[in-house]
């Protein structure tokens, strides 16, 4: 048989050039490692892993084209205990940033944007406008007067006579008795030494509202696309402006950083963070179990190497083909920690069945070729045919994985039949280790047998499987009935930041964000050619009911303008008061008491109500205390940001009618690029994290706007595009396979007991990803051809051997069952480790890969050997 | 000595000439330096601070008249009310967008009981207390409207610092708002309205307004 030959010349040549082999070898690895820390990258944009020719992708580029300071901005979210404080550190922070231009090209902080500090009033509802003004009404008299004096005792005063304004005026009090419990909190807090800032935007507003506690800057990055991260230089820098915020302000803040280029900074570290401890683990693990296989420590050691060698070819050649891996191709070095070994497993455990039936080593090196050779050659291009499927797929993350993945194995092949004999024919003490196989001396009297499984075979004709293995037969049949009722449910998650670690910074700081409409991280963008199209647009779309609003440039021109600005115009004397005005000066308190002790009367005289008895209380022990740093400590807390409320205020004086001319560059920016194309921004209802409201929104959306881009519609089109991806390479694989399969073994029944058993264990899998809950996601997706790789890869290798003996249960009695364990177990151990990652994605491809390979070890190991024993039978009768 | 300065013959000194170049450059820097004195008030505000005065004369001193009866008092404050204030302009700050959901009745209505509620809410705010009329202090242009500020001297001593928001309503300076340290009765009595309008409809708020006067 020619495949035959060609493998018995590769291994004869390698048996007798062993050190020309082993030095080719060497030299190439070195070729593979310069190229590989020369030219090797890894690209975390899940985006990327889908081909650039879809519909969606080049919308989406086109988007990413148009407005690149969306997708590259630093996205800075600040959390602080109050909105005074909030904008207090954006407003630090811009001028921080501001310092770095080299790395830092702009930033845009709206809440310390002097623009919307101005007008910002005009965007709030017109409702709340009111109620806001009322409140600033109410309180203009006791704001100028705390203008010239910020002391306790002001505070007081102004206070005091704030409440007999409000009792001869007759006006709503609810201003007052808001700032009667904020201020009694702070004076509590300063008693109990956990010291406060007083909120004023929080007292002169109406209705405080919790998300005005946080703010968001973006931060346009330099990019350096010389470093190996163009955006580190940007990130290090906002760092120290953050470090440098953080140290210069006395009150607790939270500052965070997020955004695309930093979720994947971040997914890249915890990906190499995890794979580090992943490989050590199971690079341990995988010893343990060839030294379990083997016996002997230098027999694991030099499957190892085969191991190393081929992971370091691989990687060479990934470096030359493709440059850049993905999130989905980086994996093919666990890949092939699984697959790689398959080979070094099968050529050592056959060299040492020969060596143990009495060949000498050279003999049996050139025996092991004879036998199973083209078992190997036959499983590795089926292998590499299952990759390969996955190349012409629009599934770009996969299709690399699919072409180094292929090429990996064929790698590996090729240290099995070169590397591996070159080291046995230099080291012929290593061909046989102390015992392999226990029951095949146990059955012939522990004397060592100089007879082939297949000799063995040929004296004791049988058909009939154990009692056990067809028990175990019916148990893997009735789990995949009913793995079957789960398996059209499985699913593939395509949301990027489902693989993302739950605990890195950037992820944590995202997540608070989706219970903020306003704020939340996914939404589809739409590009239209201008200001008409796209008012005509936003009206449309948010008439859709799973549209929570649009932006455009038109959503910063405040609307109903002239009505509110007919409503500022009634309350602008009081802005005017607050600036210059005077304070009030309505009662003649007793010139024996303090203002502080005179405001406690004051409060006790009303009419009782809860804020203004428990400010009388608060106030009684800081009279009692008598102590002069606790006044100067609260007039601090109360007074560390009255100077921005002022400087407000005199902005304010300001506001006038809103033009789109005057809305600020760096908000133009972000909705017009200089072609003049408009931007329309669509926010979702909801949490797009959940997969039905995704569907709806994108669905909804594109309806009425085809043309939509962005991460949602990714999200969902990939879900599609992978799955159609899947399919295809799967019955591409499945065919090729089939048909190699077929030209070899000859008989179509052989090809069934190969491929049976794998679509056994490809409805296990997708039944247990449903019921483990693990979707199948751009991490873990490798499953699929590491399973059809696997499964035919097994089913080969027993079915070939099969062929040359009479019945099963002799099959059992050689190296290869034994071989298809351990390669099956090693490959366990290679990926169960990975779970233990912090990298969602990681740690999925560890659990969902172990399932798969546990049921394609049991299907094939169970299932093959009673289907061949079958069609042997229908053969013989 | 104006005509003489702008003969041809102008480069014989005059003193006069000199006088006249002084007064009308100093007249002017006073305008654009120091619009919101009383001193280099611009016409607008000397027509404002005109109208407050007519509104002190008249209002403060009917309040101040101890020897007018309590009805006789009032009757002098709306005649000095409906003289000085601007009834339409209030009526559209007051209402807002709730104008909408007046009928014709229930607006005539309102407009006629507008005045006395305003000479009403000014003799409550004013005529408690005061020992003296309102000092003027300034005026001030404020966008389109003028401040004027003023202090009432209280019976107990100190004062109560008071503005009137006047503008131009074709037909002179008419108050269209008055504020007592900052604080607008036209937004206070804005909201009062609107929250019984919005909680009842028209015709309680002139019921309401109804029974203020009546008190």
């Amino acid at each position: 048989m020619i495949i035959e030959k060609c493998v018995v010349s590769v291994i004869d040549f390698a048996k007798k050039r062993p050190i020309s082999t082993l030095f080719l070898i060497a030299v190439f690895s070195v070729l593979s490692i310069v190229a590989s820390v020369t030219s090797l990258r890894i690209n975390t944009d899940s985006s990327k892993m889908l081909s650039s020719n879809l519909g969606f992708q080049i919308r989406t580029q086109a988007l990413n084209d148009a407005f690149p300071n969306i997708k590259n901005s630093i996205v800075v979210i600040v959390r602080a205990p109050t909105p005074d404080a909030t904008t207090d550190v954006a407003q630090r922070l811009v001028s921080e940033l501001s310092k770095n231009s080299d790395s830092v090209k702009s930033v845009f902080s709206p809440a310390s944007d002097p623009f919307f500090i101005t007008n910002g009033l005009l965007y709030q509802d017109i409702e709340k406008l009111e109620r806001d003004l009322e409140a600033i009404n109410n309180a203009a008299s006791f704001l100028a007067e705390l203008r010239d004096d910020r002391s306790l005792d002001a505070l007081a005063s102004s206070l005091r006579e704030a409440l007999v304004l409000s009792a001869n005026a007759e006006f709503d009090r609810s201003f007052l008795e808001r700032f009667f419990v904020n201020l009694t909190d702070l004076i509590e807090s300063r008693l109990a030494n956990k010291p406060k800032t007083f909120s004023w935007l929080d007292a002169m507003t109406a209705a405080p509202d919790d998300a005005d506690r946080q703010t968001i800057l973006f931060v346009t990055p330099v990019l350096d696309f010389s470093a190996i991260s163009p955006v580190k230089k940007s990130r290090l820098a906002v760092e120290a402006a953050i470090a440098a915020v953080s140290a210069s302000v006395t009150f607790p803040i939270e500052i965070e950083l997020t955004g695309d280029p930093i979720l994947r900074g971040d997914e890249l570290r915890s990906v190499a963070t995890g794979i580090e401890y992943s490989l050590i683990i199971s690079l341990f693990a995988t010893f343990a179990l060839l030294l379990i296989a083997y016996r002997s420590i230098a027999r694991a050691i030099l499957t190892m190497v085969g191991l190393i060698l081929t992971l370091v070819l691989t990687t060479g050649f990934a470096a030359i083909a493709v440059g850049a891996l993905n999130l989905v191709s980086i994996a093919f070095c666990v890949l092939l920690v699984g697959l790689g070994l398959d080979f070094s497993i099968h050529v050592l455990a056959h060299i040492e069945e020969r060596a143990r039936s009495g060949d000498p080593a050279p003999q049996a090196l050139v025996n092991t070729a004879r036998t199973v050779g083209s078992a190997l050659l036959l499983s590795a291009i089926t292998t590499a045919i299952a990759f390969f499927a996955f190349i012409p797929t629009d599934f770009t993350g996969m299709s690399q994985l699919g072409l180094i993945g292929g090429v990996g194995v064929l790698i590996a092949f090729f240290v099995s039949i070169t590397a591996i004999p070159a080291l046995i024919t230099i080291l012929p003490q290593y061909a046989k280790s102390r015992l392999w196989n226990n029951r095949v001396e146990a059955d012939q009297g522990g004397i060592e047998s100089t007879q082939t499984p297949e000799d063995i075979s040929a004296d004791n004709p049988s058909h009939k499987p154990a009692g056990i293995h067809v028990a175990a037969a019916l148990i893997i049949l009735s789990a995949a009935c009913g793995a079957l009722y789960f398996a059209p449910e499985a699913r593939f998650d395509a949301d990027p930041m489902a693989l993302r670690s739950p605990d890195s910074p950037s992820v944590k700081a995202l997540a608070p964000l989706y219970s903020y409409p306003d704020d939340t991280p996914y939404r589809l963008s739409l590009l239209t050619d201008g200001p008409e199209s796209a008012t005509a647009l936003s009206a449309r779309l948010e008439t859709l009911e799973p549209v929570h609003k649009t932006l455009s440039l038109n959503s910063f021109v405040p609307d109903e303008q002239d009505e509110k600005l007919q409503v500022l115009e009634i309350s602008f004397p009081s802005f005017q008061h607050i600036v210059d005005g005077e304070g009030l000066t309505l009662t003649d308190p007793d010139p024996n008491l303090s203002p502080v002790d005179s405001l406690i009367a004051q409060l006790e005289k009303e009419t009782g109500t809860k804020g203004s008895r428990e400010l009388a209380a608060a106030l009684k022990k800081v009279s009692a205390a008598d102590s002069a740093a606790l006044v100067s400590g609260l007039e601090r807390d109360i007074f560390l940001h009255f100077q921005p409320l002022m400087d407000r205020f005199k902005l304010q004086l300001n506001i006038d009618t809103v033009a789109l001319e005057q809305i600020p560059n760096a908000l133009k920016e972000r909705f017009r690029d200089p072609s003049g194309q408009w931007r329309i921004e669509i926010l979702p209802k909801g949490d797009l994290r959940d997969q039905a409201t995704l569907n709806t929104f994108v669905d909804s959306v594109l309806a009425q706007a085809p043309q939509a881009a962005g991460a949602p519609l990714q999200i969902v089109r990939a879900g599609q595009v992978v799955s159609d991806a899947m399919v295809q390479a799967t019955l591409t694989a499945l065919f090729a396979v089939g048909l190699l399969c077929f030209l070899v073994l000859r008989r179509f029944v052989m090809v069934a007991a190969v491929l049976i058993p794998l679509s056994v264990a490809s409805i296990l899998t997708l039944g247990g990803s449903v019921l483990f809950g693990i979707p199948f996601n751009y991490a873990n997706i490798i499953v699929l051809p590491l399973l059809i790789g696997l499964g035919v890869d097994s089913g080969i290798h027993l079915a070939m051997r099969r062929q040359k003996l009479d019945r099963s249960r002799e099959l059992f009695n050689t190296s290869t069952p034994r071989a298809v364990l351990f390669s099956a177990l090693t490959t366990i151990a290679a990926f169960a480790s990975l779970g233990l990652s912090e990298h969602r994605g990681t740690a999925s491809m560890g659990y969902l890969l172990t399932l798969a390979i546990a049921c394609t070890l049991a299907s094939t190991i169970v299932l093959t050997p009673i289907l061949l024993d079958w069609f042997h039978k229908d053969k013989k009768n | 000595m104006t005509a003489q300065f702008l003969q041809p013959g102008w480069r014989r000194f005059s003193t006069g000439a000199i006088a006249a170049s002084f007064a009308l450059i100093l007249s002017v820097v006073t305008i654009i330096g120091a619009p919101g004195t009383a001193h280099g008030a611009s016409s607008g505000e000397r027509a404002a601070m005109k109208t407050a005065n007519v509104l002190v004369k008249k209002a403060h001193g009917a309040l101040a008249n101890k020897g007018l009866s309590s009805k006789q008092r009032f009757s002098r404050l709306e005649a000095a009310v409906r003289q000085t204030f601007a009834f339409s302009v209030w009526e559209t700050f007051l209402l807002g967008k709730n104008a909408e959901k007046f009928n014709n009745k229930q607006r005539s209505t309102f407009r006629r009981l507008l005045p006395k509620y305003l000479a009403k809410l000014y003799m409550n705010q004013f005529g408690k207390g005061l020992r003296n009329k309102p000092e003027i202090g300034s005026a001030k242009t404020v966008r389109k409207d003028v401040l004027v500020r003023a202090k009432i001297p209280r019976a107990s001593g100190g004062s109560l610092p008071v503005d009137w928001r006047l503008r131009n309503v074709g037909r002179g300076y008419r108050v269209i708002d008055f504020m007592v340290g900052g604080t607008s009765f036209l937004v206070l009595k804005r909201a009062e309205f609107n929250s019984v309008i919005n909680r009842s409809g028209p015709d309680q708020l002139n019921a309401f307004l109804q029974k203020f006067i009546a008190s």
